[in-house]
């Protein structure tokens, strides 16, 4: 863009005949498209390329849900509802059984043939332990073969968790954070 | 009578082969254009059919074949479906002049170039009757518009070969290039003048950007062949194309030399001893050299294309009547001049002389057509005139 | 069959050809009800008559047929016949005004016809040396030869009616110069 401004900018304070007789106003267009024809493409292939050096998914998109879990494998879900009530779409379900601490989560189903993508199960979820309970995730391709692969059930939305890169960014910081309590406590310990 | 059928056969294949080779070369010069036209926009152009996107040009012309042929109701029948080949026969009867190689031409006319201008403007009945067949307000004046642009460019078109012409004392294609062959220069650098008004009006003449008025996609949905679907469609591409391919080559057989090797003053020679590869040779390297400067020309085509807006009507116009035409009959009478120099003076005081003259010729001929410009525009604005 | 009989079988039935395609679209171009019907079939009549240019040896002109009658002055026909209306032409055309000026411009056509052909093919001893000439007469050097020194005066004579015509057309067209 920089390129043909600066081009424009000389072609049009040209006021001598002869440039313009000799065709040097073309010439100037031409080095200039002549220019990018050798410039690195920054096209991205996307099936076969997903992302590139320079380029890729951000981590704030707002994809797929996922239920996230800790580092040993439990899920974080409180079991709330928090995100079910404010759904406006009513699109999360969720059913448990037990009561108080012994409660057990049967069934998380978010359907997202209702879904519009309003991010505010996020938001409401109150639970903040590295991540939320429910979180979206990076991944954008949702379209699937039939209507009933649009519900995802709690195992799909685990494995959400799993194919994301956001359940290793957690495990990393988890691991981080024990390893800050060990040095704490150790520093403790010493004092 | 063995002779004749033995010439007539001779004569079907070579046809054949040029026709394959051209219709190949027009499906490659598509997939040429795109990908140029991706490049120079910084994208990639087509890379999903085969390598690179190598079998593009197939894949669409298979969909072109199978896809449905729509037709107007109120559309004229007979000329709906006559002019996609009014359009293409002339491009490709104009094949039959052009000098691939020393041994390689359909035929010779002694009128070859007149030939070629003869026929070649005959593909414009093909646009202009399209667009009046199709009933249809666009396509109207898609054709309207091409009918105008080609009439005033075809003056200075034939205009412009005049004087590499005086030149090559002959109208023939293959006298043209053995002239150029003998003397040891290209026209092109004793007519840079005429060069550049073809190769202009030869732009204009194919539709092609700067003067693509008859097709202007923002005002006119697809000019001409807006009405035209699957395999008529095709037949418009293919002579736009065979078109620009049959542009190319009159300019290399009339200015760069035809078949001639850029290298020929070295005076390099494939040695005797090689036997059967130097016959090989030298009857392929003169085809090599003439589809390479086609090849060039045909990027340069493609690349003023990718770089230049359309002209507004009015402009195009005025660049045909009353830029080109007074250029060109310059061109002429400098041509005159320039023969009878060069015919009296050895080449190092020719060449300095003539291009001096030259571009004398060039600014003296700019002033000119500026100062009758704000002449008229003066004349106009004190008598209140459009 | 000798083979100078079968050249002159092949040169009669090209040229019946030929002048059958010359005849049948001429008299098509009159009797088209769609006038860009009359103008396609007006064309194939060019071509008709460039055949037989080319018949006689004289690609010249034939080239210069096509190149100027086919691919310019048709497309200026073609260019005014879409510009104007359809309702305008057949109304013009339904009107019989004209029909005697036309008859009598006929006429005066077939008596010059008739004339030049007593004058010249008919007169003993000029046919044989037309067919002499004709050997070179098509060829470029030729004409550009004769145009610039037996015909030189009706060459600029001609030119200069074309300047006027081109004059008046100007004229016409802008009322204030």
């Amino acid at each position: 863009m920089e390129d043909y401004i600066k081009v424009k900018r000389e072609v049009g304070n040209r006021k001598d005949e002869m440039w313009y007789a000799f065709l040097q106003d073309l010439k100037a267009g031409l080095c200039l498209t002549l220019g990018y024809l050798f410039k690195k493409k920054i096209t991205m292939q996307y099936p076969y390329e997903k992302s590139t050096a320079e380029w890729s998914i951000p981590l704030r998109w707002r994809g797929l849900h996922a239920l996230s879990a800790d580092e040993n494998g439990r899920l974080k879900c409180i079991m709330c509802l928090q995100c079910m009530k404010i759904c406006p779409d009513h699109c999360i379900k969720i059913r448990f059984s037990g009561a108080g601490k012994e409660r057990v989560l049967e069934e998380f189903t978010v359907d997202l043939s209702r879904c519009s993508a309003c991010g505010l199960c996020f938001e409401a979820c109150p639970v903040n332990s590295i991540t939320k309970a429910i979180v979206p995730t990076e991944k954008y391709e949702l379209s699937v073969y039939s209507r009933e692969g649009l519900v995802y059930k709690k195992e799909d939305l685990l494995k959400n968790w799993y194919d994301s890169v956001k359940s290793r960014i957690a495990l990393e910081k988890a691991e981080n954070m024990k390893k800050e309590e060990v040095k704490k406590e150790e520093k403790s310990v010493e004092s | 009578m063995e002779g004749i059928v033995r010439d007539v056969i001779i004569a079907l294949i070579k046809i054949a082969i040029v026709l394959g080779g051209v219709a190949l070369g027009v499906a490659y010069s598509t997939y040429l254009e795109r990908k140029v036209a991706g490049w120079i926009q910084v994208r990639f152009g087509p890379m999903r059919v085969g390598p690179h996107g190598l079998l593009q040009p197939i894949a669409d012309g298979l969909k072109l074949f199978i896809k449905e042929d729509i037709m107007p109701r109120q559309a004229d029948k007979l000329i709906f479906y006559l002019s996609p080949v009014i359009c293409l026969v002339p491009a490709f009867a104009v094949l039959a002049v052009i000098p691939w190689g020393p041994d390689f031409y359909i035929t010779d006319l002694n009128i070859g170039l007149l030939y070629i201008f003869a026929v070649a403007s005959l593909g414009i009945f093909g646009i202009v009757m399209a667009g009046w067949a199709s009933n249809s307000k666009y396509p109207m004046l898609g054709g309207l518009r091409s009918a105008a642009q080609m009439v005033s460019y075809e003056v200075s078109l034939g205009l412009s070969v005049i004087g590499a012409l005086i030149f090559a004392e002959s109208l023939s294609m293959v006298g043209i290039v053995e002239k150029q062959m003998t003397t040891g220069v290209w026209f092109v650098f004793l007519q840079p003048v005429g060069f550049v008004i073809y190769f202009i009006c030869g732009l204009a003449e194919t539709n092609r950007l700067p003067f693509d008025l008859p097709e202007a996609e923002q005002e006119l949905v697809a000019g001409f062949h807006t009405e035209y679907s699957a395999m008529k469609f095709a037949f418009f591409f293919l002579a736009e194309y065979t078109n620009m391919i049959v542009v190319s080559s009159i300019a290399t057989t009339v200015f760069l030399g035809g078949w001639g090797s850029p290298f020929a003053f070295l005076g390099i020679e494939f040695p005797r001893s090689l036997g059967i590869v130097k016959s090989v040779l030298d009857f392929g390297m003169p085809i090599f050299w003439f589809l390479l400067k086609v090849f060039l020309l045909m990027f340069f085509m493609i690349w003023v294309r990718w770089t230049f807006p359309r002209y507004r009507y009015d402009q195009l116009m005025n660049i045909g009547w009353k830029v080109l035409l007074p250029f060109a009959i310059l061109n002429i009478i400098f041509s005159g001049l320039e023969f009878t120099l060069y015919e009296e003076l050895d080449w190092y005081l020719f060449y300095p002389l003539a291009w001096l003259i030259m571009g004398v010729m060039v600014v003296f001929g700019f002033r000119l057509i500026k100062n009758f410009d704000q002449f008229s525009y003066s004349k106009m604005r004190e008598e209140g005139i459009e | 069959m000798n083979p100078e009989t079968m050249n002159e079988l092949i040169n009669y039935l090209i040229f019946g050809s030929l002048a059958f395609i010359i005849l049948a679209s001429a008299i098509m171009v009159i009797t088209r009800k769609e006038v860009v019907h009359s103008a396609l079939f007006l064309i194939l009549c060019f071509f008709g008559v460039a055949g037989l240019y080319i018949q006689l040896r004289a690609q010249f002109l034939a080239a210069v047929q096509i190149l100027v009658y086919a691919g310019g002055i048709m497309v200026l026909y073609l260019f005014v016949i879409l510009l104007v209306n359809r309702k305008v032409i057949e109304e013009t055309k339904r009107s019989k005004s004209f029909k005697k000026i036309f008859i009598l411009v006929g006429l005066v056509l077939l008596l010059e016809f008739v004339l030049i052909f007593t004058g010249t093919v008919l007169k003993e001893g000029v046919k044989e040396k037309i067919v002499e000439e004709s050997f070179n007469m098509g060829s470029t050097e030729y004409i550009g030869g004769i145009l610039y020194t037996k015909f030189l005066f009706p060459f600029e004579l001609v030119s200069l009616v074309l300047l006027a015509a081109m004059i008046g057309a100007i004229v016409l067209s802008k009322r204030k110069i």
